[in-house]
């Protein structure tokens, strides 16, 4: 990695990369901050800003919003009980009674504290974690890649929320919407009914903005804005603080693993990662009834667990290709934007470039802690802009975004038809996150699948290159220990809910 | 009589769009339908499972519960014809009606401010929004967006 430390550090003393770094961190906390726009929002609604950007500075910006984004969800989920993103719902349990208790400033600051320091122990994961799962990935060979995505869609499907049959049945429409185009392997044209613009497939972008933008957008229009306390300030209150939690290593360490590994597992997002690190402070702590009342270790537990998740999404990004989250697979379409391929080619193909974008993820940390701390008063300001100027702006956005990517207006309807068709779907329980994962990897699975089967053909024995490989047996196991865990999960579940109904009875 | 829910309708809409997706797939040669098809059968077995889980355990909620129709409806069509127009008027005249109509009809609620007061913050932020982006991305980033048939 030193080998790389001129190119990285002469990347990142750029004055425009540097302007840009703060820049993607202060739009991140603003968009995040406000409810409804969440982190995968404010990627997607400003990658058009990027396309004409050098690569390394594109990447840096991009960073610096996701990290900010995740950040700015506490503001409002402190000042007015409501998560500006998902992954900020745990640090409503705390975060919103100790605003009601006059402590919005202490609750601010410890949450500014932790989510820079979850996000650094997450960027040095991803630091270090990224080349050995790349070196690993190395070894894989089509059937690995198959069972790859294949692993992540079984683990999406049962890991998002709501239905496994309609997870699975999601991720089966998006993987059918990545054989859009013409066949990677037959090189025939498949279900373009006509269309020349769809022969290079459905763009990855416009897809990802119809699904997670358009029904979030049209959801808004329901949200009435809360009232929003005043801050006081406290003098002394960030010194106080950033003892007190620094103090706690193995609590901190404890919520960034979670936040870590929930990050690399596809599926499970920031939101997860929260939840189970508050539930792990609540258990572990010697004042348990103290939770949900204003404790501010809910506040610590909460917010270094979902920041430490950022860069535990990225680590399957940049080594394996797969999106850990819905963010990163935005980082992803810009990637391939800008010609990029993320896999575990990248590291070795463009080593300088994945460690300039780690350390400035790193950066981007503390960046996000300056202005948390400074800003973040001023910041809960945004919340007053009313939804009837968002709404529509956001819409206008959007339509920048998908048509700037290859201009192709048949994008824009295709951005507004998809949007719709999410927003119908998402209401009768069809979460997004698994059709675009498996928009995602669909043309690796199939890659993998056709190039096996011309493996296995030639070596004459198709079924054992599939299920007799190492690493392929390892990647069965866990796609049917992912589907069966929870299947029995639920059914023991049920059972102990009928014998404490019984009981009760 | 049993209330169709609208599980089973997603169901049979389901099955319908595997078993044309399948049929598509016909005339293609093994290395192009293997995959696809694969997962179309995949998808039918899912969407005939949905459908008798749909009989089995109905739902008693309605698709669009506790969510304001009208509203929903108006932005859905909204939407719809900023496409329409866009692909008439072009981007920026397409971008001022239809940030100026949809902001004006999300503010009939607010009993605040007066007609002439939302008329004038409306005309201020459509245009102004609109023009401001045009500008920053024909001209500063130089990302083409969208002319129309009748208007540049």
């Amino acid at each position: 990695m030193l080998e790389f430390l001129p190119e990285v550090l002469s990347s990142l003393t750029q004055p425009l990369n540097m302007l840009l770094l703060c820049a993607g961190v202060l739009v991140g906390i603003i968009v995040g901050a406000l409810p409804g726009l969440t982190a995968t929002m404010a990627l997607a609604l400003l990658l058009p800003f990027t396309f004409t950007m050098e690569s390394d500075t594109s990447l840096i910006t991009m960073g610096g919003l996701y990290i900010g984004g995740i950040y700015g969800g506490c503001i409002s989920a402190i000042l007015i009980n409501t998560p500006g993103t998902p992954s900020a719902i745990a640090t409503t349990f705390d975060g919103y009674p100790m605003t009601k208790k006059g402590q919005a400033s202490k609750a601010l600051a410890a949450a500014a504290i932790s989510s820079g320091i979850g996000g650094i122990i997450g960027g040095l994961a991803l630091l270090f974690l990224t080349p050995i799962l790349a070196d690993w990935a190395l070894n894989f060979g089509p059937p690995e890649y198959f069972w790859v995505a294949i692993l992540g869609l079984t683990m999406i499907a049962t890991l998002s929320s709501g239905s496994m049959l309609k997870g699975l049945i999601g991720g089966c429409i998006g993987l059918l919407l990545g054989t859009v185009g013409i066949s990677p392997v037959g090189g025939e044209s498949r279900y373009t009914f006509g269309f020349s613009q769809l022969q290079s497939g459905l763009e990855l972008i416009v897809i990802l903005i119809a699904f997670f933008c358009i029904p979030e957008v049209i959801s808004m229009i329901e949200n009435k804005v809360k009232s929003q306390k005043s801050v006081k300030k406290e003098k002394g209150i960030v010194k106080t603080l950033f003892f007190y939690i620094i103090k706690k290593p193995f609590f901190l360490i404890r919520s960034s693993v979670i936040g870590i590994i929930t990050g690399i597992i596809p599926g499970a997002g920031g939101n997860v990662a929260s939840l189970l690190s508050y539930d792990a402070a609540v258990r572990f702590s010697k004042d348990k009834k103290s939770f949900g009342k204003g404790n501010v270790d809910g506040v610590v537990a909460a917010e270094t667990s979902n920041n430490a998740e950022v860069g535990g999404s990225l680590v399957p990004l940049l080594s394996l290709g797969i999106p850990g989250a819905p963010p990163a697979a935005i980082i992803l379409g810009a990637l391939m934007m800008q010609g990029i391929t993320p896999g575990p080619d990248l590291m070795s193909q463009q080593p300088g470039l994945v460690y300039t974008f780690l350390i400035a993820f790193v950066a981007a940390n503390v960046v996000m802690i300056i202005f948390g701390l400074m800003g973040s008063g001023y910041i809960g300001k945004v919340l007053s802009i009313q939804v009837s100027y968002l709404a529509p702006s956001i819409v206008f956005l959007t339509i920048i975004g998908s048509y700037a990517i290859r201009n192709n207006f048949l994008d824009v309807a295709l951005l507004i038809g998809f949007g719709l068709l999410a927003y119908v779907m998402k209401n009768a329980g069809f979460n997004p996150a698994p059709i675009v994962l498996g928009l995602i990897l669909g043309p690796i699975a199939e890659r993998g699948l056709a190039q096996s089967m011309l493996l296995g053909e030639a070596s004459g024995n198709v079924f054992a290159l599939f299920f007799s490989r190492p690493i392929s047996v390892v990647l069965i196991v866990l796609c049917v220990l992912s589907i069966l865990l929870p299947l029995l999960s639920n059914l023991f579940g049920a059972k102990n809910e009928d014998s404490q109904e019984k009981l009760g009875a | 009589m049993q209330k169709v829910n609208y599980n089973t309708i997603s169901s049979v809409i389901l099955i319908i769009v595997a078993g044309i997706a399948i049929w598509e797939t016909r005339g293609l040669s093994e290395m192009s339908y293997v995959f696809p098809r694969t997962i179309e059968i995949i998808l039918l077995i899912l969407s005939i499972a949905y459908c008798l889980k749909s009989f089995i355990r109905p739902t008693t909620n309605s698709l669009f519960e506790g969510i304001d129709k009208r509203k929903v409806l108006v932005m859905s069509l909204a939407m719809i014809g900023y496409v329409i127009l866009i692909s008439l008027l072009g981007f920026l005249i397409a971008s001022i009606i239809f940030l100026g109509s949809l902001t004006w009809y999300l503010q009939r609620d607010n009993h605040e401010k007066s007609s002439k007061t939302k008329i004038v913050h409306v005309s201020i932020s459509a245009v102004g929004v609109s023009v401001f982006f045009f500008v920053l991305f024909r001209y500063v980033f130089l990302v083409p967006l969208p002319s129309g048939l009748l208007l540049g």
